[in-house]
C-alpha cells in the first residue's frame, strides 16, 4: 500500500509550506512534493489601485526583498507611461538595487546556510544556527551582519527607508544621490568585497571538500533562466531574459515584456503556486531554475573583474556546461554578493551619478507594463494591466519561488530518494530536506510576520490516509 | 552612561518600542498601531505608514515599526537599556499579554524563514556586542492576517492597552 511522508508547518501564518514525501508500497520513495500557500491574494489587493502607487504598495509583500518589488513596480510603471528612464535614474535603481542582494545573499548565506555548512548538517540543533556560528567562528558571523548593514545602508541612503523604500517612481526616481552618502558607501565597500570573498572561501572550501556529496545532493537536469546584459555577461537589474537547457545550449533570449509567449504556467491541484515552464519544450520537459545557481550557469560571463574570475572558476566545475548540484546555489550566492559590491563600485564611479536628471515625465496611459529583474532569488516580473486611466484592472506577479516551485519539489525528491529508507522518519532525512529546499532560499514567509516559530510536522501516512508516524520539529 | 567591559556603551534608562508586522495583512499590522499608541503617550506625532521611526532615534523611549526581526538590529538593540517587542501572535485568548525573554539560541535551527527570533537576536546582540538589553514582547492575537488593511475590531479595542503596557515596561515598571 502506497504511503505518504508529510512535513508541513503546524502554524498558519509562517510559510504555509508542507513537504509530502510520497512512498510506494516497496517504502521506497515514489516523488516528492512542495506544497506553496497562495499568492494571488497580493495580486487581488492590488486591482483597483493606480498604477503608479505599486512601487509603494508592492514592497508590503515582502520584508526581506521589498527593494526587488519596488524596483519591478517601478519598471512597469514605466512602461505604462511609455518612459525610458534618464541613465541617471537607472544607475541609482541599481545602486540600490545591489544594496538588496548585497543584504538578502549575505543574510542567507551566513544565517542560513552557514551554520549547516560550517557546523554540519548533522551538528546538534541546539548549535546549529547562527548563534551557534557566533559561538565557534564569531569573526564570520560578523562578516555576515556587516554585510547585512552595509546593503540595507545603501537601501536608507536612496530610499529613506531601511524597508519600504519611497524613491522609485513611474519615470525615474525622486532623490538624488548625495555626496555624503555616496561618500559614506565609497568608505566601506573594500572591507565588505573583503568580507564577500571570505563567504565565497567558506563556500569553495566546503565543496572541495564535499565534492562528491555537492555533486549529487539534489543533482538533476533542468533549464536556467535569468537576465543577461547585451554582451551576455550577468546583469541583475535589467536586460534580456537568456533560457538554456541543463546541456548549456541557449533555448532563447527575449524582451522580458515578451514572457507569455515563452513562459507558461501549469496548475497542479495539489498546491496553490502555479508552476512556470518554457512553453515550447512544454511540461515538465520545460522547467527550468532561477536564482544564483542559475545566472551563473546562463551568462556568458560578469562584467567586474573578481567576480568574474570566481564565474572562471565555476565553469570548471562542471567541465564547462551548467553546474546542477543544488548545494551549489551556495557559492553563486556569493559570487553574485561580490558582483554586486564591484557593480556598486563602478555605479559610484560613474560621472552621471550625482546628476539631477532623475525623472522623465509623461501624460500617457499604454494600458500595459512588464517590469522585470533578477530578485536576489531569481527573476521577479510584474506584468500590470490597466484601464484607460491607469487604473489597474489584471496584475500578475512571477516570483523567483514560483519559478523554482518544481526544482524545489525536485529537490526533496532526490534527496529523500536518498535519505528515506522504509518507514523511519530519520534526523538525518528531515535535515537534508530542509537543506534542499532551503538552497533555493524560497520566500515563503514574508509578507506576514507574528511572534513564533514555524515548526515542521512531519507525519507518514498509508495511501488511504491513516497516520503511521508524526515528528514536528522546532 | 554605562560603560560594559568590552568598552560598548549603553545609555542608562533608554528604551526601543518595536513594532513588528506587515500594514498590509491587516491584524499584523498591529504593533504599528500600538507604537503609535506609544508615541501619542509621550506627545509625539504618529509615524505615517510608510515611516519606520528609525531615523527619529535618539529619545529616552524610542519607537519604530519593522516587517520582522534581524539580525543587522543587533548592534541598535545593544544600545538599549530596555526593548519591547510588540506583535500580533497567533491564537490565545483575547487580551493584551507579555512576557520577558532571554538571550538564548533555539533548539531548532531556522529553517525556511528568514526572520530572526527575539531570543536569538539578543544572543547575537549579546555575543557580538557584550550586551542584550531586557527585553519584553507584547503580544495581542490576530484575527484575520489576509491581504487588507486595518485591524479588525477585536483587536483594535486593544490598542490603547497595549501601548500604555509597552510604555509601562519602557520605563522599567513591570505590571503587577
Amino acid at each position: 500500500m502506497a504511503q505518504k511522508v508529510m512535513i508541513e508547518p503546524v502554524t498558519r501564518i509562517e510559510g504555509h509550506a508542507k513537504v509530502s514525501i510520497i512512498l510506494g508500497d516497496d517504502g521506497r520513495v515514489e516523488r516528492a512534493r512542495l506544497h506553496v500557500n497562495e499568492f494571488r491574494g497580493f495580486e487581488q489587493f492590488c486591482r483597483g489601485r493606480m498604477f503608479f502607487e505599486m512601487p509603494q504598495i508592492t514592497p508590503r509583500i515582502c520584508g526581506i526583498c521589498p527593494v526587488s518589488h519596488h524596483l519591478a513596480a517601478a519598471k512597469a510603471a514605466d512602461a505604462i507611461i511609455g518612459v525610458t528612464p534618464t541613465h541617471t535614474a537607472s544607475l541609482l535603481r541599481e545602486l540600490m538595487h545591489m544594496g538588496q542582494v548585497v543584504q538578502s545573499h549575505s543574510m542567507h548565506f551566513f544565517e542560513l546556510a552557514g551554520p549547516d555548512l560550517l557546523l554540519g548538517f548533522d551538528a546538534d540543533p541546539a548549535k546549529r544556527n547562527v548563534v551557534g556560528l557566533i559561538e565557534q567562528q564569531p569573526e564570520i558571523a560578523l562578516k555576515g551582519v556587516m554585510l547585512r548593514k552595509f546593503g540595507q545602508s545603501i537601501i536608507a541612503a536612496l530610499g529613506q527607508k531601511r524597508v519600504h523604500p519611497e524613491f522609485a517612481v513611474a519615470g525615474g526616481v525622486n532623490s538624488a544621490l548625495t555626496i555624503e552618502a555616496r561618500d559614506t558607501i565609497r568608505r566601506d565597500l573594500a572591507a565588505r568585497i573583503e568580507d564577500a570573498q571570505a563567504g565565497i572561501a567558506i563556500a569553495k572550501a566546503w565543496l572541495n571538500e564535499h565534492q562528491d556529496y555537492a555533486d549529487t545532493f539534489a543533482s538533476f537536469p533542468c533549464g536556467y533562466l535569468g537576465t543577461v546584459a547585451e554582451d551576455g555577461t550577468l546583469d541583475l537589474y535589467q536586460g534580456k531574459l537568456r533560457l538554456i537547457d541543463c546541456y548549456g545550449n541557449r533555448l532563447e533570449e527575449f524582451d522580458p515584456a515578451d514572457y507569455l509567449d515563452y513562459i507558461g504556467e501549469r496548475v497542479e491541484d495539489w498546491t496553490y503556486l502555479k508552476f512556470p515552464y518554457y512553453l515550447k519544450l512544454g511540461w515538465p520537459g520545460g522547467v527550468y531554475r532561477v536564482g544564483p545557481l542559475a545566472r551563473l550557469n546562463m551568462c556568458s560571463g560578469i562584467a567586474t573583474p573578481l567576480a568574474h574570475e570566481e564565474w572562471r572558476q565555476w565553469q570548471q566545475v562542471n567541465g564547462g556546461k551548467p553546474v546542477q548540484g543544488t548545494l551549489y546555489y551556495h557559492w553563486a550566492r556569493m559570487v553574485e554578493t561580490l558582483y554586486a559590491l564591484e557593480r556598486t563600485a563602478q555605479i559610484l564611479e560613474d560621472p552621471d551619478v550625482m546628476s539631477n536628471d532623475l525623472y522623465v515625465p509623461s501624460d500617457q496611459i499604454t494600458r500595459r507594463g512588464v517590469g522585470c529583474l533578477e530578485a536576489p532569488r531569481g527573476t521577479l516580473i510584474h506584468d500590470y494591466r490597466t484601464d484607460p486611466d491607469g487604473k489597474l484592472i489584471d496584475v500578475n506577479l512571477i516570483i523567483a519561488t514560483g519559478h523554482n516551485n518544481w526544482a524545489m519539489s525536485r529537490s526533496v525528491e532526490e534527496v529523500a530518494k536518498a535519505y528515506v529508507d522504509g518507514t523511519r522518519l530519520t534526523e538525518g532525512m528531515l535535515n537534508r530536506v530542509e537543506a534542499a529546499i532551503r538552497a533555493h532560499d524560497p520566500c515563503l514567509s514574508c509578507s506576514t510576520h507574528a511572534v513564533g516559530q514555524m515548526p515542521l510536522e512531519v507525519t507518514l501516512l498509508r495511501g488511504d490516509g491513516e497516520v503511521v508516524e508524526r515528528v514536528v520539529r522546532g | 552612561m554605562v560603560r560594559w567591559s568590552n568598552g560598548w556603551c549603553v545609555a542608562e534608562g533608554r528604551a526601543l518600542v518595536l513594532g513588528l508586522g506587515n500594514l498590509s495583512r491587516q491584524d499584523d499590522g498591529f504593533g504599528w498601531y500600538a507604537v503609535n499608541r506609544v508615541r501619542a503617550l509621550l506627545g509625539q506625532p504618529p509615524l505615517d505608514d510608510t515611516d519606520d521611526g528609525m531615523d527619529r532615534l535618539g529619545q529616552v523611549v524610542d519607537t519604530a515599526f519593522l516587517p520582522q526581526v534581524s539580525s543587522d538590529l543587533a548592534d541598535l538593540v545593544a544600545q538599549y537599556e530596555r526593548l519591547v517587542l510588540v506583535d500580533a501572535r497567533i491564537g490565545g485568548e483575547m487580551q493584551v499579554s507579555w512576557f520577558a525573554v532571554e538571550p538564548l539560541a533555539q533548539d531548532q535551527p531556522r529553517l525556511l524563514t528568514h526572520d530572526m527570533l527575539p531570543a536569538e537576536l539578543l544572543a547575537v546582540s549579546r555575543a557580538l556586542y557584550g550586551h542584550a538589553p531586557r527585553t519584553y514582547v507584547v503580544t495581542v492575537p490576530g484575527l484575520s492576517f489576509d491581504f487588507g488593511m486595518g485591524l479588525s475590531n477585536e483587536m483594535a479595542t486593544l490598542v490603547d492597552a497595549a501601548g500604555r503596557l509597552c510604555l509601562l515596561l519602557a520605563r522599567g515598571k513591570l505590571p503587577a
